[in-house]
């Protein structure tokens, strides 16, 4: 790593990382060489933790980037927050490698805010199914609410649980349980989507699921094997039912 | 004009009609045919993508509000030329040519400060990285955006009381500047209030605010800018309140004698109320600002 590549990473740890800035209030250089000390040697600490602080707030709320945690995940963070406090679940999310992920640019070169504190919080809450399931959840409401505003987002969405369709995203997630991935079959499924300038949530039956994720561009495999299950009528009557809804 | 997203009510863009606020439009219809230019500043449309069909029908509706014909210029806010680390600007140059395309902006501005750090906003653009690596970066990120806009670019030297002054590095931020323009062969913007900023910030005080200069690149400087400033508790703060210092007229007239290039003034972020009217505390000092840069054109 050239001499700019290295204090640009050491930077940015002092931006996110609350730990490399209170190692530098020590006049802890650990790792860093010399040319990289002096160029921080002058920095003010006490601009940098306010600087630091106001990243944290506005990944929080939203203000920087959009897409807030606050906003977007009440449960997950509250859950969080339980274990230590929810400064301490921010600065955790903040220091992560998976916000190195985001894109707040508008460019579409990385995810949102949101998806990046989804990924982030999945690994803390491994032990935790029904707090795993509410996290699933809270992203596929957060990112489907913005997409009836922005429908040419400027972030990418990676979870392949999020699928678009014709007429926008969808999203079957289990009411009780969290999907391990893209092709596990929900046992009790509940879809969120937005199209045609609606959101719309709620439970529904696996014939249905299967039926608005066939719609989908990117369907489970379970999908066409239940659909199988079906008659030709019930199919029709379902789609001219769903479509009257404007879900289809 | 700073034209962030929000609300009918404040400053800037309804999220969700596109339409300027009404003050905006009170303000431009009252004053608008006074102004020799209208700039206006790139604030993100919310999540949305930098695609310049979700903007073009907002920018219309502003830039109709000023008379027909009126050269506009286009502040930059996604270039975020001093940052070290790999940012892909391929989509920030196909917005901005795609609304030059439209407008034929006379100039795209920018200041020089990092904008965004690996993908995230920061809460107010930071100093560039003082270093000579940093320096080194920094010429060739705006040699690329030179070359690839299709309006000419100019950039501005960067505030140093904006919110954080997490500076970094060690080299005079006069002489950084000047070194980065002659290296990337571009003209530039000074912002007297940033000028202002920075001697504050190294100790300078009453006239010794104003030394320098000829370590800036005033052959190259086509463009002033002057947004509200304000001195409290030994701090100096740039605003954008719309309240000039007589400080900042002060610094700006030694400008006009000294850069001899320059196209234009701009009076950043006016502060009016909802009748579109200045506000009585802007208006003493901008009226002045008036009568100097009319003698100057003169």
């Amino acid at each position: 790593m050239d001499e700019l590549s290295t204090l640009d990473e050491a930077f940015s740890r002092l931006v996110y990382d609350k730990a490399a800035r209170e190692r530098l209030r020590r006049r802890d250089w650990t790792g860093l060489g010399e040319s990289t000390r002096r160029a921080l040697s002058g920095i003010d600490l006490d601009e940098l933790d306010r600087l630091g602080s106001a990243v944290r707030r506005g990944l929080e709320t939203g203000d920087l980037g959009g897409l807030g945690v606050r906003p977007g995940f009440p449960r997950t963070l509250a859950s969080l927050a339980a274990r230590g406090g929810e400064e301490a679940v921010l600065d955790g999310f903040v220091a992560s490698a998976q916000l190195r992920e985001v894109d707040g640019i508008g460019r579409r070169a990385g995810v949102s805010v949101a998806e990046a504190f989804h990924d982030w919080a999945r690994g803390e809450l491994q032990e935790d199914p029904a707090a795993l399931c509410v996290l699933q959840h809270e992203l596929a409401g957060i990112v489907l609410k913005t997409l009836l505003h922005s429908a040419v987002p400027g972030f990418q969405i990676r979870t392949p649980l999020i699928r678009a369709t014709e007429r926008g995203h969808l999203c079957v997630l289990d009411a009780v349980r969290p999907l391990r991935d893209a092709e596990d079959k929900p046992e009790q499924p509940f879809v969120h989507t937005s199209a045609g300038g609606r959101y719309v949530s709620g439970r529904l039956s696996l014939p249905v699921a299967a039926l608005l994720l066939g719609a989908s561009r990117s369907p489970p495999s379970w999908s066409e094997a239940t659909l199988a299950g079906t008659t030709p009528g019930w199919r029709e009557l379902a789609r001219r039912q769903l479509s009257e809804r404007g879900l289809l | 004009m700073d034209m962030p997203w929000a609300g009918g009510t404040v400053v800037g863009f309804d999220t969700q009609t596109g339409a300027p606020a009404g003050k905006v439009a009170n303000f431009l219809q009252r004053y608008g045919a006074g102004f020799s230019y209208l700039m206006f500043s790139f604030q993100p449309r919310g999540p949305a993508a930098l695609e310049a069909d979700l903007y073009l029908p907002a920018y219309e509706r502003l830039v109709s509000l000023v008379p027909p014909g009126t050269p506009l210029v286009f502040h930059q806010t996604t270039l975020n030329l001093a940052a070290s680390h790999a940012y892909d600007r391929s989509a920030v140059y196909r917005f901005t040519n795609a609304l030059h395309a439209r407008f034929g902006f006379q100039w795209v501005v920018e200041d020089i400060g990092i904008w965004s750090q690996r993908g995230v906003p920061m809460p107010y653009p930071l100093p560039p990285f003082l270093t000579e690596e940093g320096l080194d970066r920094t010429i060739a990120n705006v040699r690329e955006a030179r070359e690839q806009l299709a309006a000419p670019l100019h950039i501005e030297f960067p505030g140093f009381s904006d919110g954080f002054m997490v500076i970094v590095g060690e080299l005079d931020a006069y002489d950084y500047f000047r070194r980065l323009a002659e290296g990337a062969e571009v003209d530039v913007t000074l912002d007297v209030g940033h000028l202002m900023s920075y001697r504050w910030l190294r100790g300078y005080r009453g006239r010794d605010l104003f030394g320098g200069l000829e370590r800036l690149p005033l052959d190259r400087c086509r463009e002033l800018h002057l947004s509200g400033c304000a001195i409290s508790r030994d701090k100096f703060l740039d605003l954008h309140h719309g309240v000039l210092l007589d400080e900042q007229l002060e610094l700006c007239e030694l400008l006009l004698e000294r850069c001899p290039r320059l196209t234009g003034v701009t009076y950043e972020d006016p502060a009016y109320g909802q009748e579109g009217a200045l506000v009585p505390k802007a208006q003493p000092n901008v009226h002045r600002l008036r009568r100097l840069v009319e003698q100057w054109m003169s």
